[in-house]
């Protein structure tokens, strides 16, 4: 019983330090009219599809912990701004890493892919 | 003294290149200033402002404006916090106005320093929320642009599976995102508008159950980016355009030494305008009042005093005549009546009260340097005068 116990607890470490870790950043340079979307996903069609949409009209800090290693991840940033908006995308990335782009006062659509380490 | 005005017109030159070229400055005010009037610029400057002024003249004056956000922004580090909401209202809407008067000979014979005020600024998109039903436009044109790049990169990744990783995928997103930057859809890699052309992006795009647009509105959308037309862009500028037809009235308290006669001259100004018309096909009316009262030394006594009690009031209209694809003015002509009144001593043979007809032309010669050109006319003394200025709006 213990064993299986003690097995199972180590199952649920391995799986734990399998997965990667994401960390988006989005910083607004100003405080007023600022929207953006953000989608991290992978294809439906692909093994392991992912699905993330959220909206900010803020700065916003979003840490993904259940992704898979060594895999392709789509990051698409669309919204606008009024002055100006950064993106950095880090964590258990390949480089580059910390991934970073920023965008001046605009209706924007963006699209960035990070893959993770093994 | 000649030296120094000739160093601060090379100052002004350089630093208008810099206004366009300093990254940080352009990125944060792009838009935002846009499309604002040099003539609106000339009331309160976005971040900096220079200009030599009367270059033909007796009197040159060379003048530097700056934002209280202009000057932070020259000193703040690249990791300080992000200014609240009320910082950055308040350090828009003053600036700090500083200004060097020389003869003839350029001997400098007057130092001003004053602030500009804004009571009223509804033109800054940076400082005033957008109207509801634009934002609810803007956000839904968005939403409908993020749909339809996902369906995109979904219909590609479908079709060619194997191939589309690594480095084709961070090139194939990179013409995307170079199209959205730089506006200019034409460069797209073929596999993109291979799928914006497919039709089966609002299949896609239909299959997803939270989906709330028709199909119609996918294929129109994808249609116009072929066109190198994106409707969420169209709608943002649109937005930004309105906004700088908004209203804009400041006052500008301004203390002055004249070195001549060692003594102060005071003044206070007001300056009110706004756009016309709500049509954003047609280019840009503005229309203008403005006013001053100055207390000086009169010159025909030998001692100190403040005789010279000047007051103007004018009204008028400033028309954009040429501008870019982006309705960025680059030549403006305005047209506007003074009335001069001396409430001071009033010298022998010239009148209390002067009306003026006067018109100004400005023309955008080069990045962000501004050749205003004005010409005065007295009708009822058949004067004319000329006033020839140099002005940079630094940073867009």
């Amino acid at each position: 019983m213990a064993k299986a116990k003690k097995a199972k607890k180590k199952k649920a470490v391995i799986r734990k330090t399998a997965t990667k870790k994401l960390i988006i950043e989005g910083k607004f340079t100003g405080s007023l009219n600022n929207q953006v979307i953000l989608e991290v996903f992978r294809s439906n069609s692909l093994a392991k599809p992912y699905d993330f949409r959220k909206t900010y009209t803020a700065n916003f800090k979003e840490t993904f912990k259940d992704l898979e290693p060594q895999l392709e991840y789509d990051i698409d940033i669309t919204g606008h701004t009024v002055t100006g908006f950064t993106i950095t995308m880090s964590g258990d990335i390949q480089a580059p890493n910390p991934q970073k782009d920023t965008i001046a006062s605009s209706s924007f659509s963006r699209g960035y892919t990070i893959k993770t380490i093994k | 003294m000649k030296s120094i005005f000739v160093c601060m017109l090379a100052v002004l030159i350089l630093s208008s290149s810099y206004g366009q070229s300093d990254i940080t400055l352009e990125k944060i005010l792009h838009t935002t200033n846009l499309q604002k009037t040099a003539n609106t610029k000339d009331i309160l400057s976005t971040l900096f402002r220079s200009s030599l002024d009367n270059l033909l003249g007796d009197a040159h004056s060379f003048t530097l404006n700056s934002t209280f956000y202009g000057i932070d922004s020259i000193f703040r580090g690249k990791n300080a916090h992000t200014m609240t909401y009320e910082q950055e209202r308040k350090s828009r809407q003053r600036s700090f106005d500083l200004s060097l008067t020389g003869d003839s000979v350029n001997n400098i014979i007057k130092f001003s320093g004053g602030f500009t005020i804004s009571l009223m600024n509804k033109k800054d998109i940076t400082l005033n929320k957008i109207e509801p039903s634009d934002k609810k436009l803007l956000d839904k044109a968005e939403s409908l642009m993020a749909v339809l790049f996902r369906a995109v990169q979904e219909s590609i990744t479908q079709k060619y599976k194997a191939n589309y990783t690594g480095e084709l995928k961070t090139a194939i997103k990179k013409t995307w995102n170079d199209a959205d930057q730089y506006e200019d859809y034409s460069n797209l890699h073929p596999y993109i508008k291979v799928a914006l052309s497919s039709g089966r992006l609002a299949v896609l795009v239909l299959g997803d159950t939270t989906n709330t647009f028709e199909a119609i509105e996918i294929e129109e959308a994808a249609a116009a980016l072929l066109k190198d037309q994106n409707p969420a862009k169209k709608i943002f500028k649109a937005i930004g355009e309105r906004f700088s037809r908004k209203a804009l009235w400041t006052i500008t308290p301004t203390a002055t030494y004249d070195k001549l006669n060692d003594q102060g001259e005071y003044s206070l100004a007001s300056a009110f305008t706004v756009g016309i018309g709500s049509n954003l096909d047609r280019k840009p009316w503005e229309l203008e009042v403005k006013s001053q009262f100055r207390i000086s030394n009169d010159t025909s006594f030998q001692t100190a005093n403040y005789d010279n009690k000047p007051f103007f009031i004018s009204i008028g209209l400033n028309k954009v005549l040429m501008e870019t694809e982006d309705k960025e003015p680059t030549m403006e002509f305005k047209f506007f009546t003074q009335y001069d009144h001396q409430f001071g001593t009033v010298p022998t043979g010239t009148e209390q009260g002067v009306f003026s007809l006067n018109s100004t032309l400005r023309i955008k010669v080069f990045k962000s340097l501004w050749l205003p050109v004005t010409i005065k006319y007295d009708p009822e003394n058949n004067n004319f005068l000329g006033l020839f200025s140099i002005t940079a709006h630094i940073g867009n």
